[in-house]
């Protein structure tokens, strides 16, 4: 099985869709904890504007992954969308100012190392 | 906190298991949806397809499931340490993938997935000090 160029343009989509998801909840969850009065869970979720932008940055990536699904096998798509756990942890220390110290760094380019052989046996 | 209760419950070390199983549920729940409508070319006969396959509502139960898990680790946890250790699903993916789709396990494939696992345990399971506040 082959992938087509198509099909090689909706697996970025993918990996940047669910890192904005990813974003937006996360950001979300911290203003949460800021806020002295608690909500509760579902009430939470319903009423932060950023959890409903996540919510259709998640929704995206849902119609995109099907799509991908369709001409890929599982065992090599899944995998390629690993590139997210590189992109995740940058986007939280670009964006939300976490600390990346050298450790995560390093199993990050393990993970990216991963993606790389796994990928490579999917064309 | 009315979240807290559910919170603490949540996010103890099992959370680990439940997440990668409800994801790996999730991937072979989309990956049958797929069968479902692999004859349609994209557009209004996909969609229609796609939302009267089971499977289909099968991923969004466990879509909700794996946001109410995730949210939970994201209150104690920073993105950039809690994210990748959610990869730990590639495992099960895998097996998954060759044992109900009969996908094979090519040894570059396997090698890949083992390098992925190595980078999880460099990141670590243990929340730390230095990453386990965002700020």
């Amino acid at each position: 099985m082959t992938l087509s160029p198509e099909i090689l343009l909706l697996i970025p989509f993918c990996i940047i869709a669910e890192t904005l998801s990813v974003l937006c909840f996360k950001h979300g969850v911290n203003e949460d904890e800021k806020n002295p009065v608690d909500v509760g869970f579902i009430t939470m979720v319903l009423t932060r504007p950023l959890f409903w932008l996540g919510i259709f940055f998640w929704g995206m990536e849902l119609v995109a992954w099907v799509v991908v699904l369709e001409h890929t096998p599982l065992s090599i798509a899944f995998p390629l969308m690993s590139l997210v756990y590189c992109s995740v942890p940058l986007a939280g220390n670009l964006f939300l100012h976490e600390k990346l110290p050298p450790r995560q760094w390093l199993g990050a380019v393990l993970i990216a190392a991963g993606v790389a052989l796994v990928g490579s046996t999917g064309a | 906190m009315a979240t807290g209760s559910f919170t603490k419950f949540l996010s103890k070390w099992f959370l680990w298991i439940l997440l990668p199983l409800f994801n790996t549920l999730n991937q072979v729940a989309l990956k049958l949806t797929a069968s479902v409508v692999e004859s349609d070319s994209f557009g209004l006969s996909w969609f229609v397809h796609a939302a009267g396959s089971p499977y289909i509502w099968m991923s969004f139960c466990c879509e909700a499931i794996n946001f109410a898990l995730w949210l939970a680790i994201m209150k104690r946890h920073s993105l950039s340490q809690a994210f990748p250790l959610t990869a730990i699903s590639y495992a099960l993916i895998m097996t998954t993938s060759w044992v109900f789709f009969h996908e094979p396990i090519l040894l570059k494939e396997l090698l890949g997935v083992m390098l992925i696992i190595a980078g999880i345990a460099v990141i670590g399971f243990e929340p730390t000090a230095e990453s386990g506040k965002s700020r």
